[in-house]
Parts: structure tokens; sequence; C-alpha cells
């Protein structure tokens, strides 16, 4: 924050000063002719001359004037007005030195304009530059779907979950719970902050939540079909090897130091592996593998890609969205099948094969998912070695380890008991987040702050966030214009064909935008414009 | 900020950005030269002086000598002479501004597209639009900080001073 600051500071002192005030000095006076020959002689361009006659008429000669000290003249091509400065005379002038009660030049003012011209440049240049930014990767501008904080000063590259990334429309609601790491609760009492900080509606219909508590060295995980394993031990990653080498440190440690890769050059819809080494596993009869992920921003140009397609007919097709169920299993299929899960397979040195155990997948380029997979059939053995095959350039993996399961479990489900609207009670918000029937609706600039009684105080807690409910994305009126309903059509029927034709477009998109996105850190505090 | 604050503020900020084209567009005189014709303008420089005890006087700098200014005055368009121990302060502006009035509502327009960025640029483009319409009115000017009464006689349609066959009420 400090760093932007200081950066906006810097490019607006730099503007400000390319164009601060300048003051001219460029007139001269000269009361006698020899001075006046003296200081032009040297001059490359030779000004015009002002002769204010004793009688106060003026004579403005052209640049070819000329003295002539034998006759006592000055003469040149130019205009003589009188005193109230009507002009009388224009063409060839001479006039009598002795005439003249004093000589003025003035040097041209060259540009003056250039520097406001060039402050505003710059400032359409950063326009340019910053706009571009959003409207080829609106969600760096503009966010995306319920973000929630346990601190609710943070910003959204800190975000602790995201809620129901998938559902863009109401038929396609559902419930989202994202892990939120285990917490020393103190005295009983737990807050989440809610943001939209998106330009959609958000439509959530429960807040819950699950949490399981914790005796020392337990954890507990989640994995993708929402069940969830009590566990303890863990075991670090010993080696881990992608395309571009040793890759040990980045998924070592949780530090959100994330391993990705970009897109393939001639085929979005394209794989790669990833080998890892567990060494010096004591038990390795009921491992479960712990992985630490989120989506680049790919998916979020098929997104919107999706809705710049649909054009001016973006409400039509969202109608048929709702009313025709082909339609929404081609969308739930598509290019998300396409893509593939994060697919992880196990060595068998029995078979001498890989084999495969299940896959991530939670859509989202924000919130780091916290997943678990329980590991099959794996044979008794203090070394492990796992496959991660995965789409190039769409998951950013920051944390691997395994862990050993001590039984499956069922954390308690614990709905809010206040929520508070930009710090005011809001007893009306709990009463539509407790309601089975009901929405709550959450505007661009809202938060909501809910707040939860847990059983004990002083304990720890595994804590899971569960969201259920949809968004609308607001349509950007820049998306009109890209209108293409064939690209679409494309798209939801033949997603192998889309993702191979648009990999150019979409490597332009991810050489500059990810950059961009992950290095700006905003403090979305300040983004509010409605309230109530 | 609540939507009906935040729409109210952005009226404000239209009008104000409004008022300022209003304004800057129409308080030069016309006699006043473009700053690429100052060398080739008959008549003085535009001057403001802001008196001591009476009501301040601005018009066409006539002559200035060692003890009074002549100003040819705005409203009366008659000949006023100040005494130079009368004057308090004095501005003189001797071409004609460019306004840059305009580009405070219009590059208001981008930062709509910026999204979260704009909670920066948004004051970029105010710091960055008023400054420019705000020393794109104040050149071309001088005034008793950087100008002396010695210097301030080249821009008066006299330099020389009045001449003596000119009678001060037949100046216009």
């Amino acid at each position: 924050m400090k760093k932007i600051i200081f950066y906006i500071l810097t490019i607006t002192t730099l503007i400000i000063g390319i164009q601060a005030c300048k003051t001219y000095y460029f007139r001269s006076n000269y009361k006698d002719v020899n001075s006046l020959i003296h200081e032009t002689q040297n001059l490359k361009t030779k000004p015009f001359l002002k002769a204010h006659l004793k009688n106060g008429d003026v004579c403005i000669l052209k640049d070819s004037w000329k003295i002539d000290t034998t006759l006592n003249i000055v003469s040149g091509n130019g205009t003589q007005y009188d005193f109230n400065r009507k002009q009388i005379f224009q063409g060839s002038i001479s006039v009598l030195i002795d005439s003249v009660a004093i000589f003025e030049t003035n040097v041209k003012i060259l540009n003056p304009e250039a520097g406001r011209i060039t402050a505003l440049s710059l400032m359409t240049g950063l326009d340019v530059v910053v706009g571009l930014i959003c409207l080829t990767n609106p969600k760096a501008c503009f966010g995306s779907c319920p973000t929630f904080y346990i601190n609710e000063n943070d910003n959204f590259h800190y975000a602790d979950a995201e809620g129901f990334s998938n559902a863009i429309s109401p038929t396609l609601e559902y419930y989202d719970i994202d892990a939120i790491n285990h917490k020393l609760i103190t005295d009983n009492a737990f807050s989440i902050t809610m943001k939209n900080e998106a330009l959609e509606t958000h439509c959530v219909k429960d807040v819950k939540v699950l949490a399981y508590p914790l005796k020392e060295r337990e954890r507990v995980f989640q994995s993708p079909t929402d069940e969830f394993f009590l566990c303890e031990k863990n075991y670090p990653l010993s080696r881990a090897k992608g395309n571009e080498g040793d890759i040990t440190a980045l998924l070592k440690y949780e530090d959100r130091q994330e391993r990705f890769s970009l897109s393939d050059e001639t085929n979005l819809s394209s794989k790669e592996e990833i080998f890892l080494t567990f060494e010096n596993i004591e038990k390795s009869n009921n491992l479960g593998l712990i992985l630490h992920f989120r989506q680049t921003l790919m998916t979020t140009y098929f997104i919107y890609s999706a809705m710049g397609y649909m054009g001016d007919e973006v409400g039509d097709i969202f109608a048929k969205i709702e009313t025709e169920k082909n339609l929404k299993d081609k969308l739930n299929k598509g290019i998300k099948k396409e893509l593939g899960d994060i697919e992880i397979y196990t060595w068998n040195e029995q078979k001498n094969n890989w084999e495969f155990q299940n896959g991530f997948y939670e859509t989202g380029p924000i919130a780091i998912n916290r997943q678990f997979i329980p590991l099959r059939n794996l044979h008794s053995n203090s070394n492990v070695k796992i496959k991660i095959v995965l789409n190039r350039g769409l998951w950013r993996i920051d944390y691997v380890s395994l862990t050993n399961i001590i039984k499956q479990v069922t954390p308690i489900e614990i709905s809010p008991t206040s929520i508070y609207n930009k710090g005011k009670l809001d007893n009306i918000a709990l009463g539509k987040i407790n309601s089975p029937n009901k929405y709550l609706l959450s505007m661009p600039g809202n938060e909501y702050k809910f707040n939860f009684i847990l059983p004990n105080e002083n304990s720890h807690y595994e804590l899971f966030l569960y969201s259920k409910g949809y968004y609308l994305e607001w349509m950007r009126e820049h998306w009109i214009k890209d209108k293409d309903l064939m690209k679409l059509k494309q798209m939801v029927d033949s997603p192998k064909n889309y993702l191979k034709e648009e990999t150019k477009n979409y490597k332009q998109y991810e050489a500059t935008m990810e950059q961009e996105f992950w290095n700006s850190k905003i403090d979305t505090k300040t983004f509010s414009y409605y309230e109530n | 900020m609540t939507l009906k604050h935040s729409h109210t503020m952005k009226t404000k900020i239209a009008l104000l950005g409004l008022l300022i084209v209003f304004f800057s567009s129409c308080t030069t005189p016309k006699y006043l030269p473009s700053s690429n014709k100052v060398d080739v303008n008959e008549y003085g420089s535009y001057i403001k002086i802001i008196h001591k005890t009476a009501s301040n006087i601005d018009g066409e700098l006539i002559a200035i000598d060692s003890n009074k200014i002549v100003v040819l005055t705005e409203g009366t368009k008659k000949c006023m002479t100040v005494s130079l121990s009368d004057v308090k302060h004095f501005k003189l502006r001797y071409a004609k501004p460019k306004h840059y009035g305009w580009t405070i509502p219009t590059f208001l327009v981008y930062p709509f597209i910026h999204g979260y960025f704009s909670v920066f640029t948004i004051p970029i483009h105010l710091i960055v639009t008023i400054s420019v319409t705000v020393t794109g009115e104040n050149a071309f000017k001088y005034s008793d900080k950087n100008m002396t009464y010695e210097k301030l006689r080249m821009f008066a349609r006299f330099p020389q001073g009045i001449p003596p066959n000119v009678d001060l009420a037949s100046i216009k």
C-alpha cells in the first residue's frame, strides 16, 4: 500500500512538475539605436522590431528591418498604428531614428503549452495502460464473487475464501466449502467479513462456519467431495520437479510463493507433470495428500470472454441457461472438463506404474484452497512418489505435504448469531441468512461481518466456511462490441477447438495481465459507493 | 459513502468542472494577443492593481513612470492614474491563456473504467487536470513578486511614457 502511494505521489509530482509555471522573460527595450544594433546582431533569428515613436505611434517592422546610420533611419516592411492603435499605414516604412522614443524587441515564446500538453499526454498514457489492464482483465480491477476475510482489513490478495465462483446465474447456485485454517478461539467468538469487491450482484443464501475441535497435533482436512478427515503428523516434501527443474522450495512451505507455469503456446488445453517425492514416511497405509492451490486468471478470461461473446444478447442467453437444462449441463462440462482437474497419481512399485488417485478442482483465482485427498493402495514404503498432472497455465500451487488419517469426522455447523453491515447491527441481513428461502443481496462495496459463537472457549478449532448462493455479473458496456455468437457456440459445443483457436489471444493477455494482477495490492476498503 | 452521497459528489465535481470551463473562457481582454503574437501586439498588457486604500483597478497598461501608473480601465474605458505609493500589489497578463478547464470533466471519464484503481486515478486526474488548468490560466503573467516597475514599463502601450502631444482623455 505504501509502495502504491509512493508511486502515485511520484507520478503525480512528475506530471505536475513537467507543466509547472514558467516565467518567460522575452522583451527588451532600447532607448538608443546603438544598443539595439549591438544586442541584436548576434541573434540567429532576427526579431520583429517595434519602434515606439515620440508622438505615441508605433511601427511594427517584420524581421527584414534595417538600420541606416548614415541616413539615420530604420526601415522595413510593417504596420504603423496611431496612439489609439488604429492602423494608419501598412507596407514599406522608413522612420527617422530621432523620432523614435524606444525600440522594443521580443524573443519568440516557443511551445509555451508543451509542459501542459506533455502532462496531459502522460496522464492519457497512464489512462490507456490502466484502461487496457481493466478492459482485458476486469477481475484485476473489479474483483470477483463474494470474498471472505478473517481480518477485515486485508485486501483481496489475502482473501481467506471466495464463495461459489462458478454460480454465475440462479440455476447454477451451489454451496461451497473452503478451509479457513485452524484457530485458537479464546473467547468462543469468531467473525468473518464478506465483501463484494466486484461489479456483481451477490445473492447469498447461506453463510455458516463448520468447526471441529482439535487436540494437540491434530488437523482436519476437507476432500474435494466435502468429506472431512481428522489427521495427525505432517510429512514435508523432500523433492519436487517440474518441467522447469527443481521446484521443491516453492512447494515445501505455506508461504504464498506459488509454482505456476504459462500456458502452452499452441494449445491452451495442454498438460504438464510435476513429480513429488516424500521420504521417511512412518505409516504409509493411511496417508492423505494436502494440496494448497488456486487458479490463474485463465478461467476468469473464459467467463468474461463468454459474456463478451453474448454481447447485447446476454440477457436472452442467461434466460436460456435458466430454462434449458441441456445448456446448463453443457456449460458445466464444456471447457471445465476439457481443462480438467489437478490429477494425482501415486507410484505403484509392484506394478511399476502410476495409479490414479483423485483430482482437485476449485474455480477462482483469489483465495488459496486448502484441500486433501486420501491416498489408496499404498504399499508399505518409507518413500512415496507422487505425480501431479495438470493443465499448463491454469493452476498455482503453494504447498504439498502428506499426513496420516485418523478417521473421517463431521464438523459442527454453526450459523451466525449476528451480522454487522458497515459497523451497524443488521438484523434484517441476519434474518435473510438464517431463513432457508431468502437471499441476502450484496451490492458492490458492501461488507457484512458475520459473528459466530463456538461451543468452547480457549480451544483450537479447525474451521471451514460454508457459503451458498449465486451472483450476477454486471455487463460492461465495452463488452457489447465483442459480440460473437459463433465463438460462443464453439466455446460451448466444441471447447477443444475453442481452446486451440483462442491460444493466441490468451497468450497476449497472459503475458501482461497475470503479472499486473499479482503485483497490485489494492486497499479495497476505499472501494465503496453503496450502503444498505 | 452512500450511493446518494456518491451521486451528490459526482454532481459537485461535474459542476465544478463546468464552472471552471465557463469562467476561464470569458475573462480575457480582447486586446491581449495569443502567446505566439506577443511580438507584434500594438497594445499594452492587461494589469490589475490592488490598491492600498481604494478599490482595485484593472485594464490596459498605458504608461508608467517613476511616480504613477496610467491604466485604461476595463469598466469605464477611461484612463485612470494611480500613484505608485498607493499600489499594494499588481498582476500583469501579457498574452491570452489557453483554457484547460474542459480537461477536468473530460478526463474524469477515464477512471470509470479503472475499477479499484479509480480510487487512485480519480485523485490523480483531479490533481493533474486542476493543476494544468490553473497553470494554464496563470501562464503569461507577472506580478510584483517577479517584476519591477522599471521592467513593467516595457509592457505598457507607451513604454516611453505618455507622449506630450497625447491627452489622456483621448486615449481609447
